[in-house]
């Protein structure tokens, strides 16, 4: 789609040692899969992809970078540059060590619909369009393929950039938001789903490592003193680390969903740090990761924070 | 041992007479889950039944005068498990070795002892398994175990045990017909590592390779708590003045690992780690066992978030070692 | 897997044995003294996994020598949650004990031997078990000449102050105590531990062994300093620190390589040391 243009500035930014390391996708051993690749010579850009299934939240790589004088390059959806932007914002890197190459976004499709509909699939049966696609004669609308989070997205376009690859788009009028469908179930049927939900986390932490924003030197989980939580996935450890992982994202969140795909047991556990930032908004119009210049909510005192619940 | 048919009728009646006392892996239900009745229990993979997430080691107490230690009494019912051949291998050739050398764990053994294994055959490697690269195959099976080939209206059995009280006379057609289809399915499958690998790859401990190929890695411990042969546990101490000793499942991938108490760490990075995983499995585990610790099912391929996958490592390994070999 | 129909005993209980005495060494190093057991018994330079009942467990090397009789001693640094709580204990409480684990130190190898002891702060715990297996009277005729270099950061630092002082007393062994910095009453040997070993200790490498323990750079030092002796990396033997769980070679995180340091250590001579990969 705009790879070839990707490939293209890529390969220009590192010839003129604007960049030391670009950080993109490339294809995946596993069809209907993309992975994270560095890139540090400009012969092998061409490894770059940009397609439907490049999920992974690549500013997470940057993290390992904070310590060092590196200057990056990063390809970044609409998502992925909202949570570069809370990394400058909390002073994790000086803004001119991050070339952003911005990645205009119509959403992650996930391969679990994909064979739900479809049934059997192969790669080399679908040709890819940015809205839709093609297989089996048939044209289909990549809508009701999406992974959930990016079926709700409302800013697929990145706030901030230094080369912006792709047109900007209006975000999905979409009828499906699987939050809303869940927060219009009765208190039972949820606590009953999510109790479901979180019997079968094994406690990977796959979910926080895959997170941008969960950058901890230790992470809570996994203090010794105090100790919180054991090491054994019983609901109520689970709970406890979910709820309090979503927590320490509140209004940090950029409701990547990255969390979500990367969780190998498929729990749809975006739900809970979605959920935060939904009460963040209610109740200070605030959405994270869209200007260099917005103060969070919880890191900023203002006189005129709500306060009815001071008695 | 012996071996025969089991006519479809025969087989449900034995196999409805013990369903409360059969677990089913999850891999092993998705092909062969019409053979079994409904109420079986499904398990994940060996792993879940042998060497669960969380256990109790011994037990301890202030009566209010000294601290009294004991364990408590557990016993098994002699039960089932079906699992696929990498399953199997994952239990007899790696988890058993670490467990049951001396000093036997107790607590595996009293499971073990009483899980009887019942190897069913595998007809659809999936495109993740690499079971051949390591050592095992689609009809791995071993002498301790009864191994089933489900075909249409009945089952080829290999074995020992009670099935075969109610089998009939296989043959040698059959025999002929078995290892045909072992060898049709074999077909696709890559054929194993060099038999110098283990010792090849300790040389390239230093090698810049590891760098490139730590990179994408998350450090979480998908892959180390799905795989069927990861046993890594860390054992703690839960309750004051009454309380237990936990043995809880830990992975080598988490940075508090090898974490010392001056707070020096061996493994500081991922790359470290990633290394260790790789060089623990494909160097270290066969160097003292005799074989690989990793038995090709392709289950951290399937769930990797990065897609970070233990093939491409291994090809690039054998790679650099054959290129310096010449 | 024909386990027989013996009784399995569950190897992860630990032996509650009580604290007879309670010595304070340096302001952070306390050695307990345990009544032993006879279902006890170890070999110098093996280690024992310590349960702090309600808090924790953690391994120590055990710095007694089974010559001494029925304790079982112990020499532990205030670092961490474990350490901390059995700083606490006194004299009468219990603690677990589990274990002997680890190869101990290959006392075959090391008789007709002059033994030359290196050790560095609390490094010495471990030496002092094989130190007072070489010196017991049924012992003392199987080894050689024995030399013992000891030193620590200051005065205040130095363990076992009592027991050097026994040591100091005796005719068969040349003790050297040194000190990274003196203080006003400090009258013994000011210096780093591997410089004395290179300016002090003038011995014929070939018919020594030397076994070392301390932190982890001095060991390297000293190494460095034996190396240059003349020592050849079979005639030097170290004994490791890991962090260690099992004690059983069954959860995995104690390996350098394919050696478990709880079972094929924590004592390595350097010769096999330099072949594994540096990661302890």
């Amino acid at each position: 789609m705009f790879e070839r243009e990707i490939r293209r500035r890529a390969k220009e930014l590192l010839e003129a040692k604007a960049v030391d390391l670009v950080i993109g996708y490339t294809s995946g051993s596993l069809p209907f899969q993309a992975r994270p690749i560095l890139v540090s010579s400009p012969e092998d850009t061409e490894q770059l992809v940009w397609n439907h299934f490049c999920s992974p939240n690549l500013a997470r790589y940057l993290l390992p970078y904070r310590e060092s004088s590196k200057k990056i390059a990063l390809l970044a959806k609409g998502c992925d540059t909202r949570a570069v932007v809370i990394l400058l914002r909390e002073e994790q890197f000086p803004r001119e060590r991050i070339h952003i190459i911005g990645l205009p976004c119509s959403g992650i499709i996930s391969k679990r619909k994909l064979e739900e509909k479809l049934g059997e699939i192969k790669e080399e049966d679908f040709s890819w369009e940015e809205n839709s696609f093609l297989c089996q004669g048939k044209k289909w609308e990549i809508d009701s393929f999406l992974e959930d989070t990016c079926a709700r997205c409302r800013y697929p376009n990145p706030p901030l950039w230094d080369d912006l690859i792709g047109e900007k788009r209006e975000p999905r009028e979409s009828s499906v938001d699987y939050l809303e469908k869940i927060s219009s179930q009765a208190e039972e049927e949820r606590w009953q789903f999510f109790t479901q939900e979180l019997s079968r986390c094994i406690r990977c932490y796959a979910c926080r490592n895959a997170c941008p924003l969960c950058y901890c030197k230790e992470c809570f989980a996994e203090s010794d003193v105090p100790r919180w939580i054991s090491g054994v996935p019983t609901l109520s450890d689970n709970l406890f680390f979910h709820l309090g992982r979503s927590m320490h994202l509140a209004g940090r969140c950029v409701e990547c969903g990255a969390c979500e795909r990367a969780c190998p047991e498929e729990i749809k556990i975006g739900l809970l740090p979605l959920k935060v930032e939904e009460i963040i908004k209610n109740n200070f119009s605030f959405e994270a990761g869209l200007s260099l210049e917005e103060e969070a909510p919880l890191l900023t005192y203002k006189e005129n924070d709500p306060g009815e619940f001071i008695k | 041992m012996g071996e025969g048919l089991i006519a479809k009728d025969k087989w449900w009646e034995w196999i409805e007479d013990k369903k409360d006392r059969i677990f089913l892996t999850e891999r092993a239900k998705k092909r062969y889950g019409e053979w079994f009745p409904p109420e079986v229990k499904m398990v994940k993979n060996g792993k879940e039944v042998l060497l669960p997430p969380g256990e109790e080691m011994y037990r301890y107490l202030w009566t209010g005068e000294e601290w009294k230690v004991e364990e408590r009494e557990f016993s098994y019912e002699p039960s089932f498990l079906f699992l696929l051949p990498c399953e199997a291998r994952a239990i007899i050739e790696v988890t058993d070795k670490v467990f049951l050398h001396p000093p036997v764990d107790k607590n595996y053994w009293l499971r073990r002892k009483s899980l009887s294994l019942g190897i069913l055959a595998c007809l659809q490697p999936e495109p993740t398994c690499f079971c051949s690269l390591v050592g095992g195959g689609p009809f791995w099976r071993d002498e301790e175990a009864l191994f089933l080939v489900p075909r249409k209206e009945d089952i080829y059995i290999e074995g020992r045990g009670e099935p075969f009280s109610f089998s009939e006379e296989g043959g040698e057609k059959i025999k002929q017909e078995i290892q045909t289809l072992q060898k049709e399915v074999e077909k696709g499958l890559p054929s194993p590592l060099p038999s110098y690998f283990p010792q090849e790859l300790y040389h390239h401990f230093e090698d810049e390779e590891w760098n490139a190929l730590s990179w994408r890695c998350i450090n979480c411990g998908a892959c180390t708590f799905l795989c069927p042969t990861c046993y890594c546990f860390d054992l703690s101490i839960e309750g004051r003045l009454k309380g237990f000793q936990l043995r809880s499942w830990d992975s080598c991938m988490f940075p508090k690992f090898t974490l010392h108490a001056s707070f020096h760490n061996p493994r500081p990075t991922g790359k470290e780690r990633v290394r260790q995983r790789v060089m623990h499995k494909f160097s270290y585990f066969p160097e003292r066992e005799g074989n690989f610790a990793c038995v090709g099912c392709g289950v951290c391929v399937e769930k990797c978030p990065v897609n970070w996958d233990i093939r491409e490592a291994l090809e690039r390994m054998v790679e650099k070692i054959d290129r310096l070999r010449t | 897997m024909t386990a027989s129909e013996l009784e399995v005993n569950n190897p992860y209980l630990p032996l509650l044995l009580p604290i007879v005495e309670i010595i304070e060494e340096t302001r952070d190093i306390k050695t307990f003294r345990l009544q032993g057991d006879s279902i006890f018994s170890y070999l110098p330079g093996q280690f024992a996994e310590v349960f702090v009942p309600g808090r924790g467990e953690a391994p120590f090397s055990i710095t007694s020598s089974p010559t001494s009789g029925q304790i079982l001693e112990f020499s532990i640094k205030r670092i961490g949650t474990v350490t901390t709580a059995l700083h606490r204990l006194g004299e009468g409480e219990k603690i677990g004990v589990r274990g002997p684990y680890g190869n101990g130190f290959p006392l075959e190898e090391l008789k007709n031997h002059n033994l030359l002891f290196v050790g560095g702060g609390i490094g010495l715990a471990p030496l002092r078990s094989l130190i007072n297996y070489v010196l017991s009277p049924q012992h003392r005729e199987e080894f050689g000449e024995v030399f013992i270099l000891y030193g620590a950061r200051s005065p205040e630092d130095l363990v076992f102050k009592w027991e050097l002082e026994k040591w100091q007393e005796r005719k068969d062994l040349h003790l050297l105590v040194t000190v990274d910095r003196g203080n006003n009453s400090w009258k013994g040997r000011v210096g780093l531990v591997p410089q004395v070993l290179k300016e002090e200790v003038k011995i014929k490498a070939e018919e020594w062994k030397s076994i070392v323990c301390g932190p982890p750079i001095m060991i390297k030092f000293t190494i460095k300093s034996l190396l240059e002796a003349g020592f050849s990396p079979s005639q030097i033997i170290t004994t490791l620190e890991m962090r260690m769980k099992c004690g059983l070679g069954k959860c995995g995180r104690c390996n350098i390589g394919p050696f478990y340091v709880c079972r094929e250590g924590p004592v390595f001579s350097y010769e096999v040391l330099q072949n594994l990969p540096e990661e302890y």
